[in-house]
């Protein structure tokens, strides 16, 4: 693994002494299961994933591949039958995975703070949205409820909700979606983390609304140099505000690199499907685009080789006997045996 | 809603009273009921000889009015003798005949009585509730419902009197039992802890089933995400949520608490409420005794009513609605 | 997940009828608090029809040489203060009680399901009448009101009986009036207790009209008795059981506390709730005479619940899901 660093071309070598930046965030070979009457579920299956401080990572994939259950592992807020079983989390020199429920919640909400995907069901209907921004603060920054309050006002205020005096007692079904999602993005930032976990922020919203909460969150993130891991399934707003992007597929990660690079050149046939199109050498013009045929595999008995190769429509052979690793292409890195011919082309 | 119920409680219960069993002037009048002139003279006196619902009317009236009509103990004889003897029990000083002083007057005991019983309801059956939640499932949460089961099923006079037997004769924790001295009394403890082993198992399945319910849900996950101690995403984001059914179920505790003071005043020896009724239901003093039921209706119907009131002040979508 | 699987399930098992009925048995065999009221109630009717073989003595036969004794050879749960034998009366209460339990269950199951179904099949004013009712009959405290109309009961029907034996020479019973209290018992509880199951019942019919299946029967022409005994018998029938049940046992603990504030059985009658109160007085000095028919009732009341409880996680199963 101690090559795997160097392949981050955006981070410039500077005097040659230290080789890298050490990641923020390093998640080694984080295997989460959940246990079910059918089998365990493999929710994500050795994933491996650096984030670096400052940058936007954006993580995709299809819905049940393992997104938002990597960033519940890292929160350590998987549901009850689920467990990180193996691997390592790094963040800030500690491994989540073995902090003490104590120390956990220091970090929840006051080193890493997370924004769900539905604001509606993730705030409280019985509890006015001033005491759900400011408690938080109450408990990572010690304020008194009153400088909580003021606080909490100001970041009403900032977050763009008009007249924050007014609507700081008010409840979260009193709000419209986007509103709702700016209270949600109100406690995300309140105590200043250095991490922020956006899972689907924007999924349940109306299309006009999406553009300006992501606006938000970036802005938001770049005044405060925080580090952020979106999680979505667009590659739109991959596009529009992520700095790298990692593609993950039936729990592990099939592809990432600088998101210039892999939206121009994806390398592997899932990220080359989620993008709509067949780019390979081989196509003639006239040839069809192509979505991706057939469903998500079963996480409780996953195929030998290549887990994507039951929807592939390159598989060969090799492919359903032995899974690829990743290896480097170019800027990016990306795990199929087909790349390796398209690239030597 | 409340009004055309309480007066179809107030005809029902009136009804049963003309037809009872029990002649009022017979009851004022002692073994003097033969004498025909004095008969007829104080059933008069009562206002007995008038037609049924001129009397219902009347009845109504003296409801309605604030003053509850008069203990039959108020026209003297045998009636008032037993009720003199009986109603001054520890505690209770009113020799008033009033049936509305009456009533009122051992209304606060049974309703202090009461109060400790909700005190220790809230305490530990909603703590069981909630522990039975999260440990739902498992033994423990078998253990609590159970348990709880077992308490509500057995009747106060059967929990009252193998505590005595336990907490007096076995292991003499307490020395005097009986009668009322307060509230502040260790006469209390017992008698309210009786009474709290009624409506307890109303009160753990609805937490457990709101805390259940609430578990599973996004914006516990949000509590947690932000860092809060467990002990405040409980308290502060499920169990306001969570109290919802309890809440709905006031009623039912409320009943539960009636029905088990009958029962506990009668083996305690507390001059409450409940023994007022079963006093003036035996001695016959029927003013008094349909006072108590109708009080004990209006207090289920309030109850009920203000249920639906706090409904919408604990939900705040509900006034949205 | 879960659910695939089961509606396959089901799809499976459609064609032998009685399935479901099968693995709601299943499912109470493996409930060991159920089997436990079960047994109970095995143990109630044995010996409430068995009763007066059981034992040597009569319920109401005093021997005032032996009056408050303990646990003897002789008599092996001791006497009463009147010297009577407290396991001849203990087990002459279980008759008591499971009469009372049979006899109300039957009548609140019947005024029930006919106020119920009446309410939901007619609809407009009777049924506002019947959810009037039983709005009222709720908003009184239940014990209080049974205990005042069993006392008017009770006078009316000694008068009826009066009458009767002026007139015929006939009379109900000679010199015990047990029978009377029965009478007067199984009357104003099943007044008092009826509301439950005729709410019960009319919700089921309201709810189980508006489902998918019935229309689609009625569209295919079905005959409202064919879809009453095809489908609203035997839907609500599980519903109707459970409460039948706890029920049952609900009525024993009435007549219990009747009894035990006086204006149920009266002595020399056996009521478990009537000898409590009875030796209510000795608990300092025979504390056994206290805690044996609290015991009994417990445990009876207790299993009738844990039955109840049983059948309801084995005939609802989807309220048992959430």
């Amino acid at each position: 693994m101690g090559t795997y660093g160097s392949s981050q071309p955006e981070i410039p070598l500077t005097d040659g002494t230290e080789p890298d930046q050490i990641p923020l965030l390093q998640i080694r070979e984080l295997h989460t299961q959940f246990e079910t009457k059918q089998g365990t579920v493999r929710a994500v299956d050795g994933l491996s994933l650096d984030l670096y401080e400052g940058e936007v990572l954006g993580l995709v994939g299809e819905s049940g591949c393992g997104k938002t259950m990597t960033a519940l592992s890292i929160m350590r807020l998987l549901p009850g039958n689920g467990q990180a079983v193996a691997g390592e989390i790094n963040f800030e020199g500690k491994n989540l995975l073995q902090c003490s429920a104590e120390e956990m919640k220091q970090i929840r909400g006051g080193r890493i703070a997370m924004i769900f995907q539905e604001p509606m069901t993730a705030l409280t209907p019985t509890m006015t949205i001033g005491r759900q921004i400011s408690e938080a603060m109450e408990i990572h920054l010690r304020l008194s409820r009153q400088e909580a309050r003021e606080r909490a006002l100001e970041l009403l205020e900032h977050v763009g909700i008009p007249s924050p005096r007014e609507r700081f007692d008010n409840y979260i079904h009193q709000f419209s979606g986007g509103m709702r999602q700016r209270v949600m993005i109100a406690i995300a930032f309140s105590c200043q983390p250095r991490l922020l976990l956006a899972d689907e922020p924007t999924t349940a919203l109306d299309v006009t609304v999406q553009a300006q909460i992501l606006d938000l969150i970036k802005e938001l993130a770049q005044e405060s140099g925080m580090t952020a891991l979106f999680i979505t399934h667009d590659m739109g707003i991959v596009a529009g505000s992520c700095d790298r992007v990692a593609v993950m597929y039936a729990g592990r990660m099939v592809e990432n690199g600088p998101v210039d690079d892999v939206l121009l050149n994806p390398r592997h046939p899932y990220t080359q499907g989620l993008l709509g199109s067949v780019p390979s050498l081989e196509s003639e013009p006239g040839d069809r685009l192509y979505s991706i045929s057939g469903l998500p595999p079963d996480l409780v008995s996953l195929p030998p080789g290549c887990k994507f190769w039951p929807r592939c429509p390159l598989a060969d052979d090799r492919c359903r006997e032995e899974e690829p690793v990743l290896e480097q292409y170019g800027e990016s890195r990306a795990a199929c045996w087909k790349v390796m011919p398209l690239r030597e082309s | 809603m409340l009004a055309p119920t309480v007066i179809i409680v107030m005809l029902i219960t009136f009804t049963l009273g003309y037809y009872g069993p029990i002649d009022p002037v017979r009851a004022v009048l002692g073994e003097e009921w033969e004498d025909e002139t004095r008969y007829a003279e104080v059933k008069k006196a009562l206002g007995l000889d008038r037609p049924f619902m001129i009397q219902f009317l009347d009845y109504m009236g003296t409801m309605f009015g604030g003053n509850w009509g008069q203990s039959l103990a108020a026209f003297g004889g045998t009636a008032s003798d037993r009720a003199v003897s009986e109603g001054r029990g520890a505690g209770y000083s009113g020799t008033s005949t009033s049936v509305r002083e009456m009533v009122l007057g051992r209304l606060v005991i049974s309703a202090q009585l009461s109060l400790w019983a909700l005190v220790f309801l809230t305490v530990f059956a909603i703590l069981l509730g909630v522990l039975a939640a999260v440990k739902q499932n498992t033994t423990i949460d078998y253990a609590i419902v159970t348990s709880s089961i077992v308490a509500s099923s057995i009747p106060a006079y059967v929990i009252g009197p193998v505590l005595l037997i336990i907490f007096v004769l076995k292991i003499p924790v307490f020395k005097t039992v009986g009668g009322w001295d307060g509230m502040f009394s260790r006469q209390a403890i017992l008698p309210a802890i009786v009474l709290a082993t009624g409506p307890m198992l109303v009160i753990v399945r609805q937490t457990r089933a709101g805390i259940v319910e609430v578990l599973g849900k996004d914006f516990v996950r949000t509590a947690r995400a932000k860092g809060l101690p467990e002990r405040l995403v409980v308290a502060r984001h499920m169990l306001r949520t969570a109290m919802i059914p309890v809440l709905t179920s006031m009623g039912l505790v409320t009943s539960g608490l009636l029905t088990g003071s009958l029962f506990v005043e009668q083996i305690f020896n507390i001059p409450g409420i409940g023994k007022l009724a079963i006093q003036t239901l035996m001695s016959g003093d029927h003013p008094v005794f349909m006072g108590v039921v109708l009080f004990q209706a209006l207090i289920i119907v309030t109850v009920n009513l203000l249920t639906d009131l706090l409904y919408g002040g604990l939900d705040p979508r509900v006034t949205y609605d | 997940m879960t659910e695939e699987v089961s509606a396959q399930h089901e799809l499976f098992a459609m064609p032998e009828q009685r399935s479901l009925w099968q693995d709601a048995l299943e499912q109470l065999m493996r409930n060991r608090l159920a089997i436990f009221g079960v047994f109970v109630a095995f143990l109630l009717v044995f010996v409430s029809i068995f009763g007066p073989w059981l034992s040597p003595y009569d319920y109401t036969q005093q021997n005032l040489f032996r009056i408050n004794e303990g646990p003897s050879a002789d008599h092996w749960l001791g006497t009463d203060g009147l010297g009577r034998d407290m396991l001849t009366r203990i087990l002459h209460g279980a008759r008591t009680a499971f009469l009372v339990g049979l006899i109300v269950t039957i009548g609140t199951t019947v005024l029930g399901v006919v106020l119920g179904a009446a309410g939901a099949f007619l609809g407009g004013w009777v049924d506002a009448l019947v959810m009037r009712l039983a709005d009222i009959t709720m908003a009184f405290p239940d014990i209080l009101l049974a205990a005042f109309i069993s006392v008017v009961f009770r006078e009316k029907v000694l008068e009826l009986q009066l009458q009767l034996q002026e007139q015929y020479g006939w009379t109900l019973s000679q010199g015990n009036r047990v029978y009377l209290d029965y009478l007067v018992i199984f009357g104003s509880l099943t007044l008092v207790q009826w509301y439950g199951k005729a709410r019960l019942v009319r919700g089921q019919i309201l709810s189980l009209r508006e489902k998918e299946f019935i229309e689609a029967e009625r569209a295919l022409g079905a005959s409202n008795w064919t879809i009453i005994l095809s489908h609203l018998v035997p839907n609500s029938l599980g519903p109707l059981i459970v409460s039948i049940t706890v029920g049952f046992g609900g009525a024993m603990l009435s007549e219990a506390s009747l009894s035990f504030l006086g204006v149920g059985i009266q002595p020399p009658g056996a009521s478990w709730g009537e000898m409590i109160s009875d030796n209510l007085g000795q608990w300092r000095f025979n504390p056994h005479l206290v805690v044996m028919p609290g015991v009994v009732l417990a445990i009876v009341v207790l299993g009738f619940n844990f039955l109840g409880d049983g059948l309801n996680d084995a005939l609802n199963p989807e309220q048992r899901r959430r």
